[in-house]
C-alpha cells in the first residue's frame, strides 16, 4: 500500500475520532459496523467534519458512500475539488 | 389513505421483538389519530415529506403511513415494558417480490439511538422469510439519518437520481436510491438463522 493511501487512511481516523470524540486510536479497517460510537447522530457531525476537511459540500453519491475509514480516505485521495 | 377490501396478510402482520422494542402491528384508525403527532414534528414533515410546514390534516390523509394491511403495513416502535409509540415503520410491497420501507421517529429522547436501524433489521429478516426477495429505498441525499439506516444495514447505492423531485419552493431534490437483495442480506452480519 502506498504511503500516500496511508496518510489518506491517518487522516480520515483521525477525523473519525475527533468526531466522534473517541480518545485513542481508530484503526484503518474500522466502519460503522465496527465502531459502536457511530451512529445517526454522529454520522450528521462525521459528515460535516468531512465537508470541512473537503473544503467543499459533499456530492449526493459521496454522501451515500462513507460507511467506513477507508471509504473517507478515498474521498481524500480523490481531491478537494468538485 | 388507501383502504382496500382485501383480506388482511397476517403473516406480515405479526408482533415482533427486538432487544430493545416491541414490533406491534398497527391499523389505519391508530395513525389516523397521529399519536406521535408527525403532522407538527419538525424533523419528520421537513425529512420525510419535504415541507416546511406542518402536514395539514389532508395533508396527513394523503401521505401519513397508513397501513392497508394488504401491501402496506405499520408497526408502532414500542420500548419493552412501555406502552406509548416512540415511533413508526411502514412496509410497502411492490411487484417483483420487492418492498420498500419508511420509517419515523417522533420522541426526541430516542433519536440517534439507531432505533430505526434495530427495527428494519427484525423487519427485513421477517419480510424476507415471507417471500420478499429486494428492498429498496429512496432518500433524499440530505437527509443524512436515513442514509445511514441504509448504509448502517448494509444497502447498496445503486443510483442518484438528480432534480425529479422538488421542494415546495421549486428547489430541485437529488435522491439517492439504495438497494438490498435478499442473498446479500442472507450473508451479512444482520441475517437471522432461520426458526
Amino acid at each position: 500500500m502506498s504511503t500516500e493511501i496511508l496518510s489518506h487512511e491517518t487522516r480520515a481516523a483521525a477525523l473519525i475520532a475527533r468526531a466522534f470524540n473517541i480518545q485513542g486510536e481508530v484503526a484503518a479497517d474500522a466502519d460503522m459496523l465496527s465502531l459502536p460510537a457511530w451512529d445517526s447522530m454522529n454520522h450528521v457531525t462525521l459528515l460535516l467534519e468531512i465537508e470541512k476537511e473537503l473544503g467543499r459540500p459533499l456530492r449526493p453519491e459521496e454522501v451515500g458512500g462513507i460507511d467506513s475509514v477507508r471509504s473517507i480516505a478515498r474521498l481524500f485521495a480523490g481531491g478537494a475539488s468538485p | 389513505m388507501r383502504l382496500r377490501l382485501k383480506p388482511p396478510n397476517r403473516d406480515l402482520m405479526t408482533e415482533l421483538e427486538t432487544p430493545r422494542f416491541i414490533l406491534r402491528p398497527v391499523g389505519p384508525l391508530e395513525i389516523l389519530r397521529d399519536p406521535g403527532d408527525w403532522r407538527r414534528t419538525e424533523w419528520i414533515y421537513r425529512d420525510l415529506y419535504l415541507q416546511e410546514r406542518p402536514l395539514s390534516l389532508v395533508g396527513w390523509l394523503k401521505c401519513g403511513p397508513f397501513p392497508d394491511q394488504f401491501r402496506r403495513f405499520t408497526s408502532a416502535i414500542v420500548p419493552r415494558g412501555e406502552s406509548r409509540a416512540i415511533g413508526y415503520h411502514m412496509v410497502t410491497l411492490q411487484r417483483g417480490n420487492s418492498a420498500s420501507c419508511t420509517a419515523g421517529i417522533h420522541d426526541a429522547a430516542w433519536r440517534g439511538k439507531d432505533a430505526t436501524v434495530e427495527a428494519r433489521i427484525r423487519i427485513l429478516n421477517h419480510y424476507f422469510r415471507h417471500g420478499i426477495e429486494r428492498f429498496t429505498g429512496k432518500v433524499e441525499a440530505t437527509n443524512f439519518a436515513s442514509v445511514f439506516t441504509y448504509r448502517k444495514l448494509g444497502y447498496t447505492q445503486v443510483a442518484t437520481v438528480r432534480g425529479e423531485r422538488h421542494r415546495p419552493d421549486g428547489r430541485p431534490l437529488d435522491d439517492l436510491l439504495f438497494e438490498m437483495r435478499k442473498e446479500d442480506w442472507m450473508r451479512g452480519p444482520h441475517a437471522e438463522p432461520d426458526r
